[in-house]
């Protein structure tokens, strides 16, 4: 088996779901999980544990997008939080009601301070407005190689924490920005989560996405087979910065308020950790890393609340997260689900 | 007139601090290729250890200060790092990353998240008045820190059989094991230099802002980066310079900015390393080698 | 012997690249090791100079095992190496290159005398002593190369590709550098891909080919046709004689 050959570990969880599933693809298998847990807890569910499995869908969502840019084309952006937050904040000035987004945001074009769209509109709006920034940062940042372009998807983060920050007509500055209209349904995010994962798939066995894939084992014989590194980054980042933004108008529905803080470098390492964790080089590993992450993380905070059979100090999940992604990049960089591709 | 003098002594401190910043980032990126985002951890803990120990005599707390930063970053190599060399570039930064978190959150778990206020030295607010500016005395002492640091790791650099492992490693790091050059000797080294630079740069930094808390140093980081890549990524001269630049950059934006825009100040700042990536990816003095376009 | 390599396969990852490598090497000679592009002769050197950890087999320079040692615990056990390219460091200066050649040793008055001894052995070398490295031309580099490798005062010299890009008259210059090294105590294996610049400076020759190596004999009593299958493509012949894994000295 390579991946024990490579790792050691003795243990490659793709080798054994496949086998247990046999020939049904493993994203297909995986998709359909998430679609089941998402229905049973919509359905028999608490509050509590609603709003835990959206946030885990939303992180899903959000990592399936990072995998589309980072898997495919083997750049690691540190940017995405980014896209993530114009999706928030595009989503909070389309459906906060009209009464209160007057009194939050008095200084706002009239074309947005009447706009007052209905969820889907809203969703695919603020999403395309993460791609209209994608086209804009994608420009300068596609044709660079790897470390210069990480650290150009970090100025782009940085850029957007800024401008967040002090457009105060516009985001509130630093002030929250709250008022969105709440929702707990699981049913929608489950929706939007398979979507999203049919549309990463879609693209992933896209032209462009072979085409991208091939610069990223061997660069120089992509480039002599006439394939244009700049052009399918390119279009990969669009589509990633579509489903991130996407997660982002999700998580604006769940928590109704944030500030640009909530999309800076918490979120940016965790998103990140899960994606590695899972498995950077396949979607099964963009989807399994925020699953076992989400649940893992779950485990752990009742473990501090005292309410499983063990009891660890607060605050620990983070330092278990923290360690646990350190030893994925030492033991195990290609993660979870190794170094297959799918 | 006065005001432009200020100005000049704003940027003039500001970029030693850059400076200094950078360079801890700049000698490690030199060596490993790593873009250390733990040494904003490194600043942090400097901070926690002045907070913990600033009653004592300064001749106490200074050295327990920069023995925090070179141990820390000296752990944070054996442990994290060590198991990485050869990685590639940006699994080496997301592990930095991950260390910079794991740090951050067991300085939560043990300090909690609130900000201390650590009541710094009465001397670092005073101000002298030079030729009729007014000049903070921590401006001074950051110039004269950063002026000292400079010429003595430049001559650690171009004297010394370390110092020339180290920039012989910068070039090719391979080559000079084959030389017979250690390289666990040559990376620690470069770490604990690091560690030291965090340590001086912490003190400077929260003897101005006077509080720490344990997302403190991620700023400061941030900055670095932006320093080495606007003075050249694989130059350690390139980024004291960069970071140099960076500051008087930023203060002078600061000063020229109308006011609607100049908030916007650090976006414009990160918009030129862009910039400066797309079309000067060696930056002022990097190696052409670390610096490939890929179209 | 001096150097014995024993059956030595080396893996880049998953896939080997050098099978089964046999050689040895007594003092005082020079050993070529021949073969085309991508055969496994850097492969090979790089294992001995441990930049790379052999998969299989053994290197034992005067009988001590030295196979998977770091490279700057080989430089330490005698071996030194000029790689395929130079390698000089082009940012630091002539004087600093060689320095830097002495990092093993310790410092002081016999290191400064030793620098002063190698710009006197390569005067060619010591006009430039406070050029940046970089400006050197082809040949120049390759002294360079050479005069710094031999700072660590080594036993073995492993040479990759010395005469690649040079004029007919600096590789003269870096053989006779090469003669000169050997003695009693010392000896040199010369990767080259030039069949005559080997059969005028080597001893003896051994090829690798496809990851196989064999020994093709002492200088003068090499078999043309051997080489030619070596560079051109395998024949049964060849085939039977890389199955048996190299030869020896008698």
């Amino acid at each position: 088996m390579e991946g024990a050959q490579m790792t050691g570990t003795g243990f490659d969880l793709r080798e054994a779901t496949t086998r247990l599933l046999g020939r049904i693809p493993l994203v297909a298998a995986l998709t359909a999980g998430v679609a089941i847990v998402g229905l049973l807890v919509q359905a028999y569910g608490s509050d509590e544990l609603k709003t835990t499995t959206i946030t885990g869908l939303i992180d899903l969502i959000m990592v399936v997008g990072l995998y589309t840019f980072i898997g495919n084309s083997g750049v690691i952006s540190f940017g995405h939080a980014g896209f993530m937050a114009i999706g928030a904040y595009a989503s909070a000035l389309l459906t906060i009601p009209l009464v209160t987004k007057s009194v939050l945001l008095p200084d706002l074009p009239s074309f947005l301070a009447n706009a007052s769209f209905a969820p889907l509109p809203a969703a695919l709006t603020a999403a395309a407005v993460a791609a209209l920034l994608a086209v804009v940062i994608g420009i300068p940042i596609v044709r660079l190689a790897g470390i210069q372009a990480s650290i150009a998807t970090f100025s782009f983060l940085a850029i957007v924490q800024v401008v967040l920050s002090n457009w105060t007509a516009l985001t509130r500055g630093q002030m929250t920005m709250t008022g969105i209209p709440l929702s707990i349904d699981v049913v929608g995010p489950t929706i939007w989560a398979v979507v999203a994962i049919g549309i990463a798939y879609a693209y992933k066995q896209s032209r462009s996405g072979f085409r991208l894939r091939a610069t990223r084992e061997d660069e120089f014989s992509a480039r002599s087979l006439g394939i244009s590194v700049g052009r399918e980054r390119f279009i990969a980042l669009l589509v990633s910065a579509f489903l991130v933004g996407l997660s982002g108008y999700l998580y604006a529905r769940l928590v109704g308020s944030f500030s640009p803080q909530n999309f800076y470098l918490e979120i940016t390492f965790i998103t990140l950790a899960m994606l590695i964790i899972g498995g950077r080089n396949s979607l099964a590993g963009a989807i399994v890393g925020p699953v076992a992450v989400t649940v893992g993380l779950e485990l752990l905070r009742r473990a501090e609340d005292g309410s499983f059979f063990v009891s660890i100090p607060a605050n620990s999940s983070d330092i278990v997260f923290g360690a646990l992604t350190l030893a994925v990049l030492i033991l195990r960089p290609d993660g979870l689900m190794g170094r297959r591709f799918s | 007139m006065k005001e432009i003098a200020q100005y000049v002594v704003n940027g003039l401190s500001l970029g030693a601090l850059d400076a200094l910043l950078a360079l801890g980032v700049g000698l490690i990126f030199g060596v490993m290729r790593l873009v250390n985002f733990a040494q904003g951890a490194y600043i942090m803990l400097a901070g926690y250890v002045l907070f913990f120990t600033i009653s004592a005599p300064w001749a106490v707390v200074i050295p327990l200060t920069l023995a925090a930063g070179v141990v820390l970053a000296l752990v944070t190599e054996r442990i994290a790092f060590r198991p990485l060399r050869g990685a590639d570039g940006s699994t080496l930064m997301v592990a930095s990353f991950a260390v910079a978190f794991l740090i951050q959150s067991l300085m939560v778990t043990i300090e909690g998240s609130g900000p201390k206020s650590i009541p710094i030295w009465p001397v670092m607010s005073d101000s002298v008045t030079l030729f009729g500016v007014r000049i903070a005395v921590l401006d001074l002492i950051s110039i004269g820190t950063s002026a000292c640091l400079l010429t003595g790791l430049w001559l650690f650099l171009t004297r010394t059989r370390t110092g020339l492992a180290m920039r012989a490693a910068a070039e090719d790091f391979e080559m000079l094991r084959f030389l017979g050059g250690r390289a666990d000797r040559v990376i620690a080294v470069a770490f604990a230099l690091s560690g030291l630079l965090a340590a001086i740069a912490g003190i400077l930094l929260f003897s101005q802002t006077a509080v720490v808390e344990p997302g403190a140093g991620t700023n400061a980081v941030l900055i670095a980066f932006v320093a080495t890549v606007i003075g050249g990524l694989g130059s350690v001269l390139g980024a004291a310079l960069g970071g140099f630049s960076l500051g008087v950059l930023t203060t002078a934006l600061q000063a020229a900015l109308p006011p609607g825009l100049s908030v916007y100040r650090d976006a414009f700042v990160f918009g030129i390393v862009i910039a400066l990536l797309v079309f000067r990816p060696q930056g002022l003095l990097g190696n052409r080698a670390d610096a490939q376009r890929v179209v | 012997m001096l150097l014995q390599v024993d059956g030595l396969a080396v893996s880049y990852g998953a896939l080997e690249v050098v099978h089964d490598v046999s050689m040895e090497i007594e003092a005082g000679e020079i050993v070529g090791l021949i073969g085309p592009n991508a055969a496994g002769k850097t492969t090979t050197l790089m294992a001995i100079a441990g930049g790379l950890k052999p998969a299989r087999g053994s290197i034992r320079l005067d009988g001590r095992e030295i196979a998977g040692l770091a490279p700057e615990e080989v430089v330490r056990a005698g071996i030194s190496v000029v790689p395929e390219g130079r390698r000089i460091l082009g940012g630091l200066t002539v004087e600093e290159n060689l320095r830097l050649g002495g990092i093993s040793r310790p410092g002081g008055a016999a290191l400064e005398e030793q620098i002063e001894a190698a710009f006197e052995r390569f005067p060619r070398i010591a006009g430039h002593r406070r050029s940046k490295a970089g400006n050197l031309s082809g040949g120049e580099q390759q002294l360079l190369a050479i005069a710094r490798a031999l700072m660590a005062q080594p036993r073995v010299l492993l040479v990759d590709e010395a005469s690649l890009g040079l004029s007919p008259i600096a590789v003269e210059a870096v053989f006779e550098a090469l003669l000169e090294f050997r003695s009693s105590e010392r000896a040199v294996v010369l990767v080259e891909h030039d069949v005559e610049r080997i059969s005028a400076i080597a001893d003896r020759v051994y090829a690798v080919s496809e990851g196989h190596g064999r020994y093709l004999g002492v200088r003068g009593e090499i078999d043309h046709d051997d080489i030619e299958a070596i560079y051109l493509g395998r024949r049964p012949e060849v085939e039977a004689a890389a199955a048996l894994g190299g030869g020896g000295v008698a």
